[in-house]
C-alpha cells in the first residue's frame, strides 16, 4: 500500500491516515453516517479533502474506479499520475457521468473513453 | 447543463488548489517522481503528543487520554504505530455548591492510567491538554509495576492541579455513551 497511488476500502483508507499518507479521499453517497462522518473528522484533523462521489452508490464508485467489486471510500495517495483520473473521476461524477477511474500504474492516456452511461440501457 | 458545468470547473479549480496544481497543467503534467513527491498538499500529523484522544478499546474503552510520546513507525516489541497515552481512569465527580471543601476535596479526585496504546484503538480529537507530562511518563516507567504506579501517581497530581483551574473542561468530563 505504501508504493502504490490510491487505495480502495475503509480500513485502508484509516490505515492511511494513520501512516500519514493520502492527499484526497473520496466516499460514495451510501456510505453509512456513522463511517462517513468518522472519516470526515479524520480528514479535517488532517487536512485532507473529501469529495462526495454523485453516483448512486457504492456500486457505481467501485466500477469507475474498473473493479468489480462496491467501493465505499477510497483514497488517493500520490496524485500526480491519478491527478488526470481524479479530475476525470469527480468531474464526470458533477456532470453525471459514470467514468473509469484508470488503471493507475498504467502508463496509457489518462482520459479513456467513458463507459456507456448504465442508466439508459 | 450550463450550471452544472459551471460548478464542475469550480470543483476541479478547488481541487487542484487543495492538490496545489495550477489548472494549466492538468492534462499535460509530467513531472518525475521525486517531483510529485514535494507537490501537493501534505497530510498533517495529527496523533502528536498532547492530543486528547479517545481509548477505544480494552479495559480503558471510553476513557480520555492524551498522547504523551508517539511511536509512529512502532518498535521492535510493537511492530505498528502505537502511542503512549495518560488517561483518566475515574473521572472528578460533580461538585456542587452545597459541597463542603472536603466533601469538594474527595470529589476532585482523578484516577489515572499510563498505557501504550495502538493508533487503532484510537479516536482522535480536535482537544489538545497541553499538561506537560514528559518527565514523569518516561519510555521506561511501564517495564515494572512500581515504576509504572509512581508515573500515574504523579500525572494524577498534574490531572488534578489542572482540573482545579477549570481549563479543559472538556478532557476531564465523563463521555457519555
Amino acid at each position: 500500500m505504501e508504493s502504490g497511488k490510491y487505495t480502495l476500502g475503509y480500513k485502508t483508507v484509516l490505515k492511511s491516515f494513520r501512516n500519514w499518507k493520502g492527499k484526497l479521499i473520496i466516499i460514495a453517497k451510501c456510505c453509512p453516517p456513522h463511517r462517513k462522518s468518522e472519516i470526515e473528522c479524520y480528514s479535517m484533523l488532517a487536512k485532507v479533502g473529501v469529495h462526495h462521489y454523485n453516483g448512486n452508490n457504492n456500486v457505481d464508485l467501485g466500477t469507475s474506479s474498473g473493479k468489480y467489486f462496491r467501493v465505499c471510500c477510497l483514497i488517493i495517495i500520490h496524485p500526480a499520475t491519478a491527478f488526470g483520473t481524479v479530475l476525470h473521476v469527480i468531474s464526470t461524477s458533477v456532470l453525471g457521468i459514470t467514468p473509469i477511474l484508470h488503471d493507475i500504474n498504467g502508463t496509457r492516456d489518462p482520459r479513456p473513453e467513458p463507459l456507456p452511461d448504465p442508466y439508459t440501457y | 447543463m450550463g450550471l452544472k458545468s459551471e460548478r464542475s470547473v469550480f470543483l476541479i479549480f478547488k481541487i487542484s488548489k487543495l492538490l496545489c496544481y495550477s489548472p494549466e497543467t492538468l492534462t499535460t503534467h509530467t513531472s518525475t517522481e521525486g517531483e510529485r513527491e514535494s507537490e501537493g498538499a501534505k497530510m498533517v500529523k495529527f496523533l502528536k503528543p498532547n492530543k486528547a484522544v479517545i481509548v477505544l478499546q480494552g479495559r480503558y474503552a471510553g476513557r480520555k487520554a492524551v498522547i504523551v510520546r508517539s511511536f509512529d513507525d512502532g518498535t521492535r516489541d510493537r511492530p505498528y504505530g502505537h502511542c503512549l497515552v495518560a488517561g483518566i481512569k475515574k473521572y472528578p465527580s460533580k461538585v456542587i455548591r452545597k459541597d463542603s471543601t472536603k466533601k469538594a476535596a474527595r470529589k476532585s479526585r482523578v484516577k489515572c492510567f499510563v498505557k501504550l496504546v495502538n493508533y487503532r484503538h484510537l479516536m482522535p480529537t480536535r482537544y489538545t491538554l497541553d499538561v506537560d507530562l514528559k518527565d514523569v511518563v518516561s519510555g521506561d516507567c511501564l517495564q515494572s509495576k512500581d515504576k509504572k504506579v509512581s508515573a500515574a501517581r504523579e500525572t494524577k497530581k498534574r490531572f488534578e492541579e489542572r482540573f482545579k483551574t477549570g481549563k479543559n473542561k472538556w478532557f476531564f468530563t465523563k463521555l457519555r455513551f
